[in-house]
C-alpha cells in the first residue's frame, strides 16, 4: 500500500487525540512520496504521562513500526520521499521501523518544535500493555 | 512486538527551514533515548543505525542530534 500525491492538514490543537497527517503502522508496508501534509498540532500533552519527549507532539509522517514482522524484526524499509511538510510539530517521525528518508522539503514555522525528522528504535511502552497503545507514544 | 528492533534509518538529501530558530529544535534528531522509565512505562531499551547525509537544515537549533540510541 502506497501513500502518492494526497493532501493531508491542519489536524490542529484539538486535545482529545494525537494527530498524524500518515501513518504507517504495525506491519504496514508501501512508500510515501509525493504528499504534502500541513499543520499537525497536538495540544493535551499536559496529560501525558509518557516519559518519551516526542511523545508530546504530532508529526507529519509518522511510521510505528512500519515493515515489521509479528515478532518484531524488520522485513521491509519505508521510503518516505519528496513529500512537502510545513507547519507539523515533527515533520517526518521513525518509531521501531527501517526507513529511508529522502528528499523532502520540511518547513517549521511554529516555536517550540522539537524536530523536523527525529528517530527512535524504542518507543516507550506501557509495562502492562497487550496491544499497542492509542495514545502515550509517538 | 518488542522495544528493541535495532532499526535502520537514512535520511539524505532533505531540506528543512526552521524559520525563526524555535529554542530547542532539531533540524534531524537520531537516536533518541533521552528519557527514562517511569511510573507504568519502559525505558528506551533499542539501539538504531542511522545515516545522514546531504541535508539542507537552516535556523534550527540543533540541525543534528545523533543520540545514545544510534550506532554507526
Amino acid at each position: 500500500m502506497g501513500s502518492r500525491q494526497n493532501q493531508a492538514g491542519h489536524n490542529d490543537k484539538t486535545p482529545s487525540s494525537r494527530f498524524r497527517g500518515i501513518q504507517r503502522g504495525l506491519g504496514a508496508v508501501g512508500p510515501i512520496t509525493y504528499n504534502t501534509i500541513t499543520g499537525n498540532f497536538w495540544t493535551a500533552y499536559a496529560s501525558d504521562t509518557n516519559p518519551q519527549p516526542q511523545s508530546d507532539y504530532s508529526a507529519g509522517i509518522l511510521l510505528y513500526g512500519a515493515g515489521i514482522n509479528a515478532s518484531g524484526a524488520a522485513t521491509k524499509s519505508t521510503s518516505v520521499s519528496k513529500n512537502t511538510l510545513s507547519n507539523n510539530q515533527m515533520g517526518v517521525q521513525v518509531v521501531d521501523s527501517d526507513a529511508s528518508v529522502v528528499k523532502n522539503a520540511i518547513t517549521e514555522s511554529s516555536p517550540g518544535i522539537p524536530d523536523s525528522i527525529g528517530s527512535t528504535d524504542s518507543a516507550a511502552l506501557p509495562t502492562a500493555a497487550t496491544s499497542m497503545p492509542t495514545t502515550g507514544t509517538r | 512486538m518488542t522495544a528493541s528492533l535495532g532499526q535502520t534509518v537514512k535520511v539524505t538529501s532533505n531540506k528543512i527551514n526552521f524559520t525563526s530558530t524555535p529554542s530547542g529544535s532539531s533540524g534531524i534528531w537520531l537516536g533518541d533515548n533521552s528519557w527514562s522509565a517511569s511510573s507504568g512505562y519502559y525505558p528506551p531499551a533499542g539501539s538504531e543505525k542511522v545515516h545522514v547525509s546531504g541535508n539542507s537544515i537552516i535556523d534550527a537549533a540543533n540541525s543534528i542530534l545523533i543520540g545514545g540510541g544510534a550506532k554507526s
